[in-house]
């Protein structure tokens, strides 16, 4: 998890937060029944709409 | 709301995220460690909640007003940065963020933008699948 973007922000000084958030987040993108690229489409559109700049 | 029926003792959000139990599961793991582990104080994060469901006019949300008494408490600036991450946190300044730091360190404001990740964004979730608001608990 070191060398991980989310690990090395700032989400790290709140560890127990972090790990908890890697599980969900993690689920969330390695199962279910929304496929793959469709939860990428939504996940950029929402970028966009939040002028989110990730 | 989806088409289920809650077990008795169960809340619909509980039947309702519970149609996928392994994210709920994750989930409430998530949100209650800011509870557990007390990663800010639990009035701050129950307001903050308060503030964030009026804001995006959930039901079943406050009536009376949710704002601190004190105005140069962490509860103040926390509730400032709630209310600016609900309506657009492209607009908390770095001045409302180092008032909160202020308060409860860089862990502290870390905790707050997780807490009101969630607050936001299942607040939506819950009037979006139309769930019946339930009681504020830890």
């Amino acid at each position: 998890m070191a060398d991980d973007a989310i690990a090395n922000s700032p989400l790290a000084l709140q560890p127990e937060a972090l790990q908890r958030f890697l599980v969900l987040y993690g689920l969330l993108w390695s199962h279910g029944e929304v496929d793959h690229t469709a939860k990428e489409i939504a996940r950029l559109r929402n970028a966009r709409i939040t002028d989110c700049g990730y | 709301m989806p088409d289920v029926t809650p077990a008795p003792g169960e809340s619909e959000f509980d039947a309702v995220f519970g149609l996928r139990a392994d994210l709920f599961d994750a989930y409430r793991d998530f949100e209650a460690v800011f509870w557990s582990h007390e990663l800010l104080d639990a009035a701050i994060l129950d307001a903050c909640r308060a503030r964030c469901a009026q804001l995006l006019r959930a039901a079943g949300a406050a009536s009376e007003p949710v704002a601190a008494d004190d105005p140069s408490s962490a509860l103040a600036a926390c509730l400032t940065v709630a209310e600016q991450f609900v309506i657009d946190p492209h607009c908390v300044t770095p001045e409302m963020r180092e008032a909160v730091i202020a308060h409860v360190g860089d862990a502290g404001l870390v905790a707050l933008v997780e807490a009101l990740a969630v607050f936001d964004g299942f607040t939506r979730f819950r009037t979006l699948l139309g769930i019946a608001p339930e009681a504020a608990s830890a």
